[in-house]
């Protein structure tokens, strides 16, 4: 196990994002999430195709808690066994644990990114502040993971942190309400009637700030081990209940992230795009809502240019489950997608400009999957969008 | 006593289900297996079944997780039924339990800022009872085998593949969703109703979500919290426009001199929206449905009303029109058999026609009061076929069934007794054949004009010309006059409220009509 003490991390701010000499940041490759499998590592590698040698690391399915903290206290919660590994005082060398178990199980095969799914980052209670432990701690298990990926001939340039852009429930709390009965003897008996806190609407650029706020801890602490090379890209998720689930919630986010240049650690916190998602799953909102499409992302730079990192799956008309590509919607409903991510993916990065660098990587989700042709479809079929895609590259003058 | 065993179980996961998970499970399954009758449970008769569970995905888990403020288990423990006849997802009950515990230390949930007490109170975990609830979650259900399609219309949509259970290259088998509220969920049955008609519309609908987010859509953006609570029936309309589908309250109109049209005009509206495929939620008194599938809850207050929402999901195929005698022309008629789908108890409940029209919400002295229909079609069907209304406070104005009695002269009106409905895409049109005033020599001849009425249709009116419009097609015998058999074709796309400007019926609606004549040929007429 190698120990990474705080000398070998410089705690200056980049200037620059850093590319790594022998990295080609053009070149967009497959990834596969680790999430298409529940049941340990082992489980994982069973079911992802052999030519599939990028993995996004999942953090963390509960058997995996029980394989890589043993001895937690809380072998249910992801949050509070990863939070209580970055607060405690030798938490850089459970990281480098951390890290080297999981090149261990995952051999021959390089870790490019975490995906994670930590909504409770919004919610209001103290135990709340954790989730930004835990992502503490994962950004520090990526330093570490990168200075193993570094050692190796085709290193990827980046390491990318996915983490959900928070709740928007605020908790549970209930009043007792009579109900009168036909029973003379009793007149009226008490029921509970349940109420569920949220975040307004209506105050979503305030709420956005705070999700921002709280982001401050772990985009810090990713300067600091990553000098740039890790990044954080927030996700997208569908429906009323998350916060970031819209293009005018990008749109704000994004604003916001721009807002003060004399803040470094908004240099890199980006976005997801997560096409099943945005392309099949925001459609619903209202109409004087703008549409999440590649033409609005064109149109609005600010965002585009944030974008660090991408997943792919199809979907259905609701977040019924990750399907597996083209299994509802045809190949060119992806395409002006997969020319968004690859126009995105070859632009230079440029700080003062607030344009993030790209991972590199498309991660291909199929969480909880029934079988694995479903991941080896996906998994063929973007390999082959991507070939074919780098062939007509090549090709022109 | 019977035993339900798991096999390819992943480790540990039969501890993370509810308590009473598994004796579930086997009463859901018997539910679905066993032959005809049986009004009461015996759990004698429950033979033991083998199920293998494997984690997937839920919808309906990711809504109840958020409101609960934890990210998980936000996958289910799902069971394939056998022959593709469908799945199911359970909730992992015990171990969502545990996780809040280990969320909240203090045992209580967290209370939002801005919230007054002591009006309010904390919500402790155990109240809520958590790890003895309903596992049943989102699934995918064939109808049982005592309802075989050659007898039974049912309301169902491919969606295996939309819920990652067909495989590259495997067929998309199709099923009719369902899911129980359980008791610390944010959904009640109006949000369960939203949720599988929605479900049943995976073409036409924009999108769908878990019950709690149903709930959220309909709170007001300004507000920071919201009731976990029923729908009204206002709601409900507004939930489904919302997804760009299109629902209308619709109310049987009755009147005390002709108490039999109302019934009639109940089952037969009910009869043509299911058999066209169209989901149809009925509001009513659960109470005062058959106690078969009754749950505990209701069956402790039998005097109370009990407003509920059930989905039809099913009907027997035909109004029960049968030749009373050789000559035919005469027909007898029996009631009609529904299925639906209950939240709190079973998919695929059983009940007539006449169980449901009395199952109206109404105190012991009121007069019978049928229950309110919300059909649940895609956006583009807008004319309903009984008397609707948007709104509590509003009047209700006529459907097609009124506007049909005032249109064409009254040579042309059908019999009551003797006529039915159907909902169709021009592009899929009705098995006629199957209606029994089409069997025989007609099935042809009717096929054969139909098609001349759709062309027609499409190049007189200039209908879409990829058959996307929807019709109504009325079939049916005249009160009066030479005619044999009638159909008409009604647009469907029409605007209601066009029908309260004409006191003579409407005219602004197509209706087109095919009638044969006793010498046997046929005849069509247009009227628009």
């Amino acid at each position: 196990m190698r120990a990474s003490p705080e000398n070998v991390v410089s705690e200056s701010v980049p200037d620059a994002f850093e590319t790594p000499p022998k990295a080609d940041c053009q070149r967009l490759s497959p990834a596969i999430i680790s999430s298409c499998a529940m049941s340990g590592p082992s489980h994982v590698l069973a079911v992802i195709p052999e030519k599939a040698k990028f993995i996004e690391y999942y953090a963390c399915m509960h058997p995996d808690l029980q394989e890589f903290f043993p001895n937690s206290p809380h072998p249910r919660s992801a949050l509070r066994t990863l939070a209580d590994q970055a607060d405690s005082l030798d938490a850089h060398i459970k990281a480098a644990q951390f890290s080297a178990d999981l090149i261990k199980r995952f051999p021959n095969r390089t870790i490019i990114g975490f995906a994670t799914f930590l909504p409770e980052i919004m919610l209001p209670d103290e135990l709340c502040s954790r989730s930004t432990s835990a992502l503490r701690f994962l950004v520090m298990t990526a330093h570490e993971i990168l200075s193993e990926n570094d050692k190796s001939e085709n290193a990827p340039p980046r390491f990318v942190l996915e983490l959900v852009g928070g709740s928007r429930t605020q908790g549970l709390f209930y009043r007792n309400r009579k109900v009168p009965t036909k029973n003379p003897k009793i007149p009226s008996m008490e029921v509970p009637e349940y109420h569920v806190g949220l975040l307004r609407a209506s105050e979503l650029q305030s709420s956005i700030r705070e999700l921002v706020n709280r982001l401050k801890p772990v985009a810090q602490e990713a300067i600091k081990r990553g000098r740039g090379r890790i990044l954080l890209g927030l996700q997208l998720e569908p429906g009323p209940f998350f916060l970031v689930n819209s293009a005018h919630a990008l749109d704000l986010l994004c604003q916001e992230l721009d807002s003060d240049s004399s803040e470094p650690w908004k240099r890199i916190i980006g976005l997801n795009l997560d096409v099943g998602h945005w392309a099949f799953l925001t459609k619903h909102h209202p109409p004087q809502n703008a549409q999440l499409t590649p033409d609005w992302l064109e149109q609005n730079p600010h965002v585009m240019n944030r974008i660090v990192h991408a997943h792919i799956c199809d979907q259905s008309i609701g977040h019924l489950g990750d399907l597996h590509i083209c299994a509802r919607h045809s190949e060119s409903e992806f395409t002006p997608w997969m020319e968004l991510i690859e126009r995105r993916a070859s632009q230079k990065a440029n700080l003062g400009q607030h344009i993030l660098p790209f991972s590199g990587f498309i991660g291909i989700e199929h969480e909880a999957c029934k079988s694995p042709k479903q991941v080896a479809h996906s998994f063929e079929t973007l390999a082959k969008w991507l070939s074919d895609s780098a062939r007509q590259a090549k090709a022109k003058p | 006593m019977s035993t339900l065993s798991f096999t390819d179980l992943p480790t540990g996961a039969e501890t993370e289900l509810g308590h009473k998970a598994k004796a579930e499970i086997q009463r859901f399954l018997w539910h679905l297996a066993r032959g005809a009758g049986g009004d009461t449970w015996d759990d004698t008769a429950i033979p033991d079944y083998d199920i293998g569970l494997r984690y997937a995905p839920s919808v309906i888990l990711r809504g109840e997780l958020q409101v609960c403020g934890v990210s998980a288990p936000r996958f289910a423990l799902r069971f394939e039924l056998n022959d593709k006849r469908g799945f199911v997802n359970l909730r992992r009950l015990k171990l969502l339990e545990d996780v809040l515990f280990d969320r909240y230390p203090d045992g209580s949930f967290p209370f939002p800022s801005g919230v007054v007490e002591p009006e309010f109170k904390k919500v402790p975990i155990n109240l809520l009872n958590i790890a003895n609830d309903d596992s049943i979650a989102d699934s995918i259900l064939s109808a049982p085998s005592r309802y075989p399609k050659r007898a039974f219309h049912h309301v169902t949509a491919k969606l295996a593949n939309d819920f990652g259970e067909a495989c590259p290259g495997e067929e998309n088998y199709e099923g009719t969703p369902y899911v129980r509220t359980p008791v610390f969920g944010v959904g009640l049955c109006a949000q369960a109703c939203c949720f599988v008609s929605t479900l049943l519309h995976p073409t036409s609908a924009s999108h769908v979500c878990g019950l709690g987010e149903i709930t959220a859509l309909l709170a007001d953006p300004n507000t920071h919290e919201f009731e976990i609570a029923g729908l009204s029936q206002e709601q409900i309309l507004q939930y489904f426009e919302s997804v760009n589908l299109h629902a209308t309250w619709q109310l049987v109109k009755q009147n005390p001199y002709q108490p039999l049209n109302a019934a009639h005009h109940f089952e037969e509206c009910l009869h043509a929206y299911v058999a066209s495929n169209i989901p149809v939620i009925l509001c009513l008194d659960i109470n005062r449905l058959p106690r078969i599938n009754m749950s505990p809850s209701f069956l402790e207050q039998p005097e109370e009303l009990a407003h509920h929402a059930v989905t039809v999901i099913g009907c027997s195929r035909w109004l029960h029109l049968w030749p009373a005698n050789s000559e035919g022309g005469h027909y007898s008629r029996s009631e009609s058999v529904f299925l639906f789908h209950d939240s709190s108890s079973m998919p695929f409940s059983e009940a007539t026609a006449g169980q449901l029209a009395g199952a109206g919400m109404r105190t012991v002295q009121e007069h019978p009061n049928y229950p309110h229909l919300i059909p649940v079609t895609p956006a583009e069907v807008k004319m309903p076929l009984l008397n609707w209304k948007r709104r509590e406070e509003e009047s209700d104005q006529g459907g097609l069934i009124e506007a049909s009695v005032h249109a064409f002269d009254k040579h042309c009106r059908l019999q009551l007794r003797n006529r039915e409905f159907l909902l169709a895409q021009l592009k899929s049109l009705p098995r006629l054949r199957l209606l029994p005033f089409f069997t025989g020599d007609n099935t042809q001849p009717v096929s054969d004009r139909l098609d001349e009425l759709v062309e027609g249709a499409r190049h007189n009116l200039h209908w879409d010309q990829d058959g996307n419009h929807w019709v109504w097609f009325e079939v049916g015998m005249p009160r009066t006059g030479s005619w044999l058999t009638v159909i008409k074709m009604w647009d469907a796309e029409a605007e209601p409220a066009l029908l309260s400007d004409d006191e003579h019926g409407p005219r602004e609606i197509l209706c087109s009509m095919l009638a044969k004549d006793p010498d046997g040929s046929w005849r069509w007429h247009w009227n628009h």
